[in-house]
């Protein structure tokens, strides 16, 4: 049970981050079934058209539709937003939930681990990990979901000390109950704000991470439409075909924008110091 | 100093675990690196002479502790592409990804501080909203494509700039700058979104402080207020953010040199990558580790130096 | 609603500066028509001498760092194109394909043609500034084939067996058995000969006896060479010096060339050469490539193992299609392993003409009417391969073939596929070779190269007796059959031979295109 209520404050910063994530999570289940041509269907005589009525958004160098594609990077974006954090979460807290319930050498020695795996910058973690699995968009949710074990891992821990602190530990111990009951009824709830705020940010993090990968050659493969795939493909046809890069990394920008504020307005929802 | 005393081991230990870490990812890695070096057309003796050469037919455990004992002597093994010792390697392009890292600071703190504050002190206007916008924005946009897009506007359209390559701060430190300036740029704005928000939130939390409204009550101007209370105050959590941040700018930088064609460390990890040179994977990705491991020890020891009302043990996430 | 007009506002800014930037000034191309090759100049045999300009100093961009500049220690294409400048081998091939003397200025076979002998020019200095000597040419050799050296190319050379050097100017190579090959295989840049003082410190010191000597190399930026006054050719090289910078990125590549930060991209992207060629200032010149691309099939893996499966892959395969759509019109088709520029070529294009319905029919036959689920290795990072795949990957989807395209780090790739010959179908490429044996031989069956599992007894006869004879108009008849035999048994699917596109500012003259992978500046000039 939650011990006190407070006053939430519903920020605009929530309401449209969640608008955008919705949004977002509607064009990614259209873009499974109801795109307006098939995304990987190469039509080469209707190569790098510009922007018009047969093409929403124009059509890349090997005449696919690039609204079909975004839509379909949709769905691959989310998925990888959702396994990586998936990952990262669940490995992340149980972890954390481990060195801060038990602590002592266990514990120590694994927040030690957490430590060392935090001192990689991401990105190279991430590429570690995907040139050691080989390139493909599954490894590299297995990379960004490894990279993000850490941080999650610190919050759980710390949620886990600060009520431990706060005594209802003790008095459910007190009162008789288990370690799984006091970690499911007392720990969790309460250590569930930073996390929750926390998984919005690294599902934008993740997005931009398998943008970087796929652009290093490293991440999802073709001819699969990941966005950061095909702003790498862009790339070499900027100066011919810029409606190749800009819808792309409009989506990213907009998707990592949504997550960002739907974070924000959680932090202000759930901790109204501000 | 006792703080010092009680961090150095954790520090040691995080340094150690960090190589086995490296070791074990590194070994994982498939492909055989006698067989790219010697190409398609090698005779199998060859091969096998050349992996007995490189130790690749040790036992794991063996090959750890030989490269582990090398690495404390400052040998950081040698490149199997290059020919080279990979801390030589590192040496030269060190100059470059350091350049870049430090540098791209400078956009961030020169946009993200007069930003920040101003939208500090015009909480929840349109200017606020603005900068908190724009900071956001920075912060959404992939390096890599904020680095093409500069290429196109400064290098392309208007000829003002190099569109890559390096030029050495010792041949010419006119034309150094100027090849690294649109580098920094896409690097440094992600950081310098994230330092807006960070300023304009420390600086909020000062205002509301007791002896801001004590010092209000005695009639001193906000400019002076903010000046000389505010600022320094709210400027520390900056200062140690910046310097955690290098990790993320160390990241970065392997995309922005790529892009850009900077011949930095960056550039080496994906090279040792992509050619499975795995004594080079290893020496990189550990140096680069252990660099912002201690560059983040050192950044949190100036912290409590410089803010001896932080907790020692309030330091989980941030 | 004040944040979402901030917001707006932002991403409009945003856009704008995008499009701003992409509607430079450079012409909108709206829309691509894909026309045939350039019509290249033909290379001259050498410059235009009297209006070719001394002095200056020349910048190419390459792709990739050079793995050392010692050329007997490395298979780097980087360093051969580079080393061509730096050292001499006994005998060069001109654009033409032809064998030329180089150091060597005449040579003869003995009858059984077991020995060799080379008669050496007297006039040639390396760059320390001694004398080159037969003595310098018999170290080279000696080596390239000692085990320590452990030379990737020993193999090619193995087949000597005696090197005497009865005077300064005259050596004798005594082979262990006739090689139709063996002259060609000596104009390649890792037959270089060098001075032994030298040998220890080549890689990163390179003496040789070349027209250009070594200035210096800073690892992942550049080499910078200069022109060496002492070399044995009098009117070359024109240019004072040469800088090669190493630029990665294809498109960071050609925005130097555009602005003039370098003056010659030696491989032009297939889909950038048309907007190059319009682009101010910059001229591109085409050659046909002494080379193949191929979707190569694993024979003795099922399906495949089933001719007619084969060839329904080579029916379902429109190959003008491939051409257009993934090298954007610049290459010409194929039908078997051999590209046009040999003098061995045999067209067989008309062998598998593109049917969809025999294709069809064919599955149809070997059992396989709803059609078979493959996959194809796609070689990361090699771009023209990986396009390939895509395209054809759409083609076969239509008569019934699903391929999931599986891209592999060529690390892996290597060791997986080519070694392994663990694959079903993969994209590749073979650059020629200038002699048909060692281009053709891969497929005999006992060869670490054959890695398409081709097994033929009669296929592997010829190949050796080809190898052995001395004879041109039997190894041109034993060649044809050859191809013809590949193509009969559909081992592969020959795609095309690409063409070789140079990217050039309009200064730079005399640049000339080789069959095997060389940049030769001696023949390069600048206009002031």
């Amino acid at each position: 049970m939650v011990a006190e209520r407070r006053w939430r404050h519903v920020s605009p910063l929530l309401v449209g981050g969640g608008v955008i994530v919705l949004a977002m999570a509607v064009v990614a289940m259209l873009g499974s079934f109801a795109t307006p041509h098939d995304p990987t269907a190469m039509d080469i005589a209707a190569r790098l058209q510009p922007p018009g009525a047969a093409h929403l958004f124009g059509t890349d160098q090997y005449g696919r539709d690039i609204l079909s594609r975004v839509m379909g990077g949709a769905g691959i974006a989310l998925s990888v937003g959702v396994v990586a954090v998936g990952i990262g979460l669940g490995g992340g807290m149980i972890i954390g939930a481990v060195a801060g319930f038990y602590g002592g050498l266990l514990g120590e020695a694994l927040m030690r681990l957490m430590d060392a795996l935090f001192a990689f910058p991401a990105i190279l973690l991430a590429i570690a990990v995907v040139g050691a699995l080989g390139p493909g968009h599954l490894n590299a949710m297995l990379a960004i979901g490894v990279v993000n074990v850490p941080v999650f891992a610190r919050l759980t821990r710390a949620s886990v000390l600060a009520v431990q602190q706060e005594g209802y530990v003790e008095a459910a111990r007190a009162v008789g109950g288990t370690d799984l009951h006091i970690l499911q009824r007392h720990i969790v709830p309460n250590g569930l704000a930073p996390l929750l705020v926390q998984a919005s940010v690294s599902f934008a993090t993740a997005i931009l991470a398998e943008a970087s990968l796929s652009y290093l050659g490293l991440g999802t493969q073709p001819p699969l439409p990941s966005w950061g795939k095909m702003l790498e493909e862009a790339r070499l046809f900027m100066d011919r075909g810029p409606w190749l890069a800009i819808f792309p990394g409009l989506a990213i920008a907009l998707t990592v924008l949504g997550f960002n504020f739907l974070g924000d307005g959680l932090r202000d929802y759930l901790d109204p110091r501000h | 100093m006792n703080y010092l005393w009680r961090r150095f081991p954790s520090l040691l230990l995080t340094l150690f675990l960090i190589s086995l870490v490296t070791f074990v990812v590194v070994q994982v890695v498939p492909g055989d690196p006698a067989q790219i070096i010697l190409g398609t057309e090698a005779p199998p003796e060859a091969l096998a002479d050349l992996r007995a050469q490189l130790g690749l037919d040790r036992p794991l455990p063996l090959q750890y502790l030989s490269w582990l004992t090398g690495v404390l002597r400052g040998d950081l093994g040698v490149s199997l592409r290059h020919g080279r010792p990979v801390a030589t390697l590192i040496a030269e392009r060190l100059p470059v990804t350091l350049s870049l890292a430090i540098l791209s600071l400078a956009p961030a703190v020169l946009l993200a501080v007069p930003l920040g504050i101003l939208a500090a002190t015009h909480q929840h206007s349109a200017l606020d909203y603005g900068v908190l916008l724009l900071a956001q924005a920075g912060l959404a946009l992939p390096s890599f494509w904020i680095g093409i897009l500069l290429i196109l506007l400064f290098a392309l359209s208007w000829r003002w700039l190099p569109s890559g390559g390096y030029v050495p701060w010792g041949e010419s430190p006119l034309e150094a700058l100027r090849s690294l300036a649109m580098p920094i740029l896409a690097l440094g704005l992600p950081v310098a979104g994230v330092l807006a928000r960070l300023v304009r939130a420390s600086m909020l939390e000062e205002l509301s402080r007791d002896h801001i409204r004590t010092a209000r009550a005695k009639g001193l101007s906000e400019t002076q207020i903010i000046v000389r209370h505010v600022l320094r105050n709210a400027l520390i959590p900056t200062a140690t953010l910046l310097g955690l941040q290098l990790g993320f700018l160390l990241g970065g930088s392997i995309v922005i040199e790529q892009v850009f064609a900077l011949p930095g460390v960056g550039r080496l990890v994906l090279f040792a990558i992509n050619n499975r040179d795995l004594p080079l994977i290893q020496g990189l990705v550990l140096f680069i580790a252990a660099l912002v491991v201690t560059i983040n020890f050192l950044v949190d020891m100036a912290y409590t130096w410089l803010d001896p009302r932080i907790s020692l043990e309030n330091k989980h996430g941030s | 609603m004040k944040a979402r007009t901030a917001f707006h506002l932002a991403l409009l800014t945003l856009i704008l500066a995008g499009l701003l930037a992409a509607c430079g000034p450079r012409p909108e191309v709206a829309s691509l028509t894909v026309e045939g090759p350039t019509a290249s100049p033909t290379p001259s045999p050498g410059p235009t001498a009297p209006t070719a300009q001394r002095g200056g100093s020349l910048t190419v961009a390459i792709a990739a760092d050079v793995d050392g500049l010692d050329p007997h220690k490395t298979v780097a294409a980087a360093t051969f194109q580079i080393t061509r400048n730096l050292y001499d081998t006994l005998v060069q091939v001109n654009p033409q394909s032809r064998i030329q003397p180089d150091l060597a200025t005449s040579w003869e076979t003995s009858a059984d043609g077991l020995n060799w002998t080379f008669h050496l020019r007297d006039d040639v200095f390396f760059h320390n500034g001694r004398a080159m000597t037969a003595a310098d040419v018999k170290y080279s050799f000696e080596r390239i084939l000692d085990p320590e050296t452990a030379s990737p190319r020993a193999k090619d050379y193995n087949i000597i067996t005696v090197i005497e050097t009865p005077d300064d100017h005259t050596v004798v190579l005594t082979l262990s058995e006739p090689q139709a090959a063996f002259l060609s295989n000596l104009a390649y840049g890792w037959a270089a000969i060098i001075p032994r003082e030298a040998a220890d410190t080549l890689r990163d010191h390179p003496v040789g006896s070349g027209p250009f000597e070594f200035v210096e190399w800073v690892p992942d930026s550049h080499v910078k060479l200069h022109g060496f006054d002492k070399y044995f050719l009098p009117d070359v090289p024109y240019l004072d010096q040469v800088t090669f910078r190493v630029i990665t990125d294809p498109a960071a590549r050609l925005i130097s060339l555009k602005i003039g930060e370098v003056d010659v991209v030696p491989e032009v992207p297939a889909q950038e050469i048309a907007g190059l060629q319009e682009a101010l200032g910059i001229q591109v010149i085409q050659q046909p490539f002494n080379g193949i691309q191929l979707l190569a099939i694993n024979n003795a893996r099922p399906p495949f193992d089933d001719l007619r499966v084969r060839q329904a892959l080579n029916h379902a395969i429109d190959k003008q299609a491939v051409i257009e759509g993934a090298q954007w019109g610049n290459g010409v088709p194929i039908g078997g392993h051999m590209p046009p520029v040999s003098d061995f070529y045999v067209d067989l294009t008309d062998r598998y003409p593109y049917d969809p319905e025999k294709a069809r029919e064919l599955l149809a036959d070997a059992g396989y009417p709803d059609g078979i689920e493959t996959t194809i290795a796609l070689p990361q990072p090699y771009d023209f391969h990986i396009r390939n795949g895509e395209v054809i990957a759409d083609q076969l989807a239509k008569v019934g073939i699903k391929a999931t395209l599986e891209t592999i780090e060529w690390g892996t790739y290597l060791e997986q596929v080519y070694f392994g010959r663990d694959y079903t179908l993969t994209t590749l490429g073979h650059t020629g070779r200038l002699d048909p044996d060692p281009f053709l031989n891969r497929y005999v069956s006992d060869r670490q190269e054959d890695y398409m599992n081709y097994n033929n007894p009669h296929y592997d006869e010829l190949a050796k007796e080809g190898s052995v004879s001395t004879d041109p108009e039997r190894r041109h008849e034993i060649y044809a059959e050859m191809q013809r035999i590949l193509a009969d048994d559909a081992v592969a699917v020959y795609l095309l031979a690409p063409l070789s596109s140079v990217g050039l500012r309009q200064e730079v003259q005399g640049w000339q295109l080789y069959p095997i992978d060389i940049y030769d500046l001696r023949t390069v000039w600048k206009r002031q």
